[in-house]
């Protein structure tokens, strides 16, 4: 297989700038993970390139600066990952969430929303030097902190809101597998759900991986769906970029290129 | 017959949900609008505020979740981190006793989830003569387990105490349900329903095009009218129209199969029309009974009732079997 574009063409007009303030949130389950959509969306992010509707592209002046907190993987696993797909990680401003046991400590969330807070801070500095600071703030697997401290949903949304008023645009990862989003009884569950869809309801694209529902395949790693989330409308108003809903298959492959294809083709 | 119930349901109700939406006079002091992730009730809450300007009212934006603050309001409220008397204050603050104002709650969650807050008096507490309320319930999200587990939850409350009850629904779902129901095929589900690992929302959500509309008002009466409006997005500058108007939604040879059968029901169900056309009821109020001569004074006064007839030409007068 040759090796494929670092952005798949479909997904292009998703990846491209999110309008200012908005939350695009990603779902994974078990079988199914973001990570590879997350780099993407560093990759586009970092690259001042916004890809408009009939495939062309533009490049635009604002220099863009990512944070990403992880609380699943650490930083030597996105930056092998990104590295193949060309991320400069000077760019990117790592938040050691995972080894450091961030919001675990006796700091709990508020130490989680210091840690961020002081990194998009850095990440702003460093821009202003070549002009207007963007800062696009990745929170990957925040979702881990309410399995792991047992704090209330609310506060969790809280700290979320706290830190989007900081930064350009958010990309937020949470897992939705079925226990953790259909028909929830215990106080986990329910706490989960009300987050995810918390979530959904100020997302502008929602974008949900899955596994295949028939089953196991050799060159078909999984679904994606991408759905306008009940955010979408916020900016409409403005006439920002409608989000065109889909349904498609996708293949990651030993290499680490992605390929993203309609079904049947 | 089935004509005539359509059009009494399209003048009457399409004038109600202009009244409601259009924030004029008292009609609804507080506006419960449940919605979920598949179809937002974003758009709806953007009629609103555009109407606002119109009728004068002044749009007090609570907000929990939003962070850029709609345009046309007159006060943003932000709220992360305050308690409800503070988020109480902070609202009496902008509202002016004067001016007729709309608060509007984008969500109802952060409150639901305070056990120590008694949510229904909370938003009682707001609702003057001058201001009304408008909140939104994501139905999606669950509330922690309650303290108290016989205690009804503030949903069931809030539905007791709204005057005005929305759901939004996603017009492209509702299609394919109907879709699905008029071939007696099972109807499709969408979002956190298709029970599939992974699927939070379901396509054709938030569509940009328009919104199913569900109300159900209650009168000062104590009627409630329920009807399913079709609302355009505020840019197409068109009215709302009932869903059963929509061209994608009615099917027209089926409709006129339906109308002829429902016709049919309703002969075989009464053989007169029990209804009365606004001429008739002019032209009985004119009709003078007889009953109120013979009270006229002078007239037999006490003597009992008595017949008046006037003769006319074709009368067959008998001068002996006959007599007045």
């Amino acid at each position: 297989m040759p090796s494929q574009p670092p952005i798949p063409p479909l997904l292009s007009p998703y990846l491209s700038t999110a309008p200012s303030a908005s939350l695009t949130l990603l779902t994974s389950t078990l079988g199914a993970s973001t990570n590879w959509l997350v780099l993407r969306f560093i990759y586009a992010g970092l690259k001042n390139t916004s890809y408009e509707k009939d495939g062309s592209t533009k490049e635009y002046t604002e220099n863009t600066r990512v944070v990403l907190v992880s609380w699943l993987r650490d930083g030597n696993f996105w930056k092998e990952g990104g590295r193949k797909l060309g991320i400069n990680f000077q760019k990117v401003q790592i938040v050691y969430a995972l080894s450091t046991g961030l919001g675990l400590g006796a700091g709990g969330l508020a130490e989680v929303e210091t840690e961020i807070l002081k990194a998009v801070a850095t990440a702003r500095e460093v821009t202003k030097e070549n002009g207007e600071a963007r800062v696009l703030l990745v929170l990957d697997g925040l979702d881990f902190l309410l399995a792991a401290t047992g704090c209330a949903t609310l506060e969790i949304m809280e700290l979320v809101g706290a830190v989007r008023e900081h930064v350009h645009s958010t990309l937020l990862t949470s897992s939705a597998d079925l226990p953790f989003t259909q028909s929830p009884t215990t106080a986990l569950e329910i706490s989960h759900t009300a987050f995810v869809m918390g979530m959904a309801h100020q997302a502008r694209i929602i974008m949900s991986v899955r596994g295949l529902d028939t089953g196991v395949a050799r060159d078909v790693s999984g679904v994606l769906r991408i759905c306008r989330g009940a955010g979408a409308g916020d900016e409409v108003d403005e006439g920002d970029g409608e989000v065109e809903e889909r349904e498609c298959l996708y293949f990651v492959g030993a290499d680490g290129g992605v390929r993203v294809f309609e079904r049947g083709a | 017959m089935a004509d005539r119930a359509l059009q009494h349901r399209r003048v009457h109700n399409l004038l109600l949900i202009q009244k409601l939406l259009g924030l004029r006079g008292d009609s609804s002091p507080f506006t419960l609008v449940l919605d979920t992730v598949e179809q937002s009730a974003k758009p709806l809450i953007r009629h609103y505020i555009n109407n606002a300007k119109i009728s004068k009212t002044d749009v007090v934006y609570i907000s929990f979740e939003t962070f850029k603050p709609p345009l046309g309001i007159a006060a943003f409220i932000k709220t992360r981190r305050k308690d409800a008397a503070t988020i109480q204050k902070e609202i009496s603050s902008v509202v002016s006793t004067t001016k007729r104002a709309l608060l509007m709650f984008d969500t109802l969650y952060p409150l639901a989830c305070n056990t120590n807050l008694d949510l229904p008096s909370f938003l009682s507490s707001l609702v003057t003569p001058t201001t009304s309320l408008l909140a939104i319930y994501h139905m999606d999200i669950p509330l922690p387990p309650p303290p108290n587990p016989y205690a009804p939850s503030p949903l069931t409350s809030l539905e007791f105490l709204a005057t005005t009850i929305f759901t939004t629904h996603s017009l492209e779902q509702v299609l394919s349900r109907k879709r699905a129901a008029d071939k007696s095929l099972a109807e499709p589900v969408f979002g956190l329903e298709e029970k599939r690992e992974g699927v939070i929302i379901g396509l054709g959500s938030n569509d940009p095009k328009g919104l199913v509309l569900e109300m159900n008002h209650r009168r000062k009466s104590g009627r409630n009218i329920e009807e399913v409006f079709f609302l355009l997005p505020l840019t197409s500058k068109e009215k709302p129209l009932l869903l059963d108007d929509h061209p994608l939604y009615r099917r027209p040879d089926l409709g006129d199969a339906k109308s002829a059968a429902d016709e049919v029901a309703a002969e075989l169900s009464s053989t007169f029309d029990l209804g009365i056309t606004a001429k008739q009821r002019r032209d009985r109020e004119g009709v003078v009974l007889p009953y109120f001569d013979a009270q006229k004074d002078g007239f037999g006064g006490g003597e009992g009732g008595r017949i008046l007839y006037d003769m006319g030409v074709e009368d067959d007068f008998d001068e002996e079997e006959d007599e007045i």
